[in-house]
């Protein structure tokens, strides 16, 4: 068992009816993970022609039908895992908080197309 | 008066959609906003908590529904490698080609972070239910996401208005 931080829980989010935080931990992180590995798919396009192939599932649709599908599976097959593997590990609510909220600003900068065509 | 198929499924991917979303959004935010002691009876919490998990869960399905419209039905046409396609209009000119090249690029890509977004604070309010009231953190951080949810969205919806006001789908 990995003790990461001991838990800050809010004055009023004491009561003994509280469910446990750990859920929410690991779906903020994986929402986090996702957007990132999402944001990286997008990068990845613009760098590799080979993956750009790769991605595009659907003629019509280009590679945004992989990256989209993709980036899904990966946040929940994530979400999924941190769940299980959450469950005995406490983390600050706050903490993975912030972390998720960098991670989802880092995927948000990589969705920028200006960001992204330096890959080109 | 009549609509195109294409048309129709605009209107369902931006109008639709959008407007549920936009309207969860709203009634969504304001309930979780004053859904703090003192400022809810106890009789008030059990039939507030049932629309606010309708809202969210309205609001994720919502942003859902138009990615997925927007992606996989009227995205198609919009790229279609035909001369009178939206996309190959907009890369015709100088002047309209960032429409294509920066509005529509972000627009696609940016507008599935939206749903993630969304249907993690859903998770979290259906998760906690009534117990939302007393974890006043948690509550932030729904309320967070649910900004996030809708500031991703707004951006991708801006560019999809003004890309098919000037090279619509038809």
């Amino acid at each position: 068992m990995t003790n990461l931080q001991m838990p800050t829980n809010s004055a009023t989010a004491t009561n003994s009816d509280m469910k446990s935080e750990r859920p929410i931990v690991a779906a903020l992180l994986a929402m986090g993970a996702g957007v990132v590995i999402y944001g990286l798919l997008v990068v990845l396009t613009e760098i590799s022609a080979d993956v750009k192939d790769f991605l595009s599932l659907k003629d019509s649709v280009g590679p945004l039908s992989g990256k989209t599908i993709f980036g899904v599976l990966a946040w929940l097959v994530i979400w999924a895992v941190l769940h299980l593997a959450l469950r005995k590990t406490t983390i600050d609510l706050w903490r993975a908080f912030q972390i998720s909220l960098v991670m989802v600003g880092i995927g948000v900068l990589f969705t920028f197309p200006i960001f992204f065509k330096l890959f080109a | 008066m009549d609509l195109s198929q294409k048309e129709w499924w605009g209107l369902v991917h931006g109008m639709g959609f959008g407007a549920v979303f936009l309207l969860a959004f709203a009634g969504g935010l304001a309930g979780l906003y004053s859904l703090r002691p003192g400022l809810v009876t106890d009789a008030g919490i059990s039939e507030r908590m049932t629309r606010l998990k309708i809202g969210v869960a309205a609001m994720a399905m919502a942003a859902w529904g138009t990615v997925i419209t927007g992606t996989w039905i009227v995205y198609p046409w919009y790229r279609e490698k035909t001369p009178d396609s939206p996309k190959s209009i907009l890369l015709l000119s100088e002047s309209t080609k960032d429409w294509h090249e920066f509005g529509m690029e972000w627009k696609e890509h940016i507008a599935w972070i939206s749903p993630i977004l969304a249907t993690v604070a859903a998770f979290i309010v259906i998760y906690f239910g009534t117990g939302l009231i007393k974890h006043d953190r948690a509550r932030k951080i729904v309320m967070t996401l649910f900004v996030l949810a809708f500031a991703t969205a707004a951006i991708a919806g801006i560019f999809g208005a003004l890309i098919t006001k000037v090279a619509p789908v038809k």
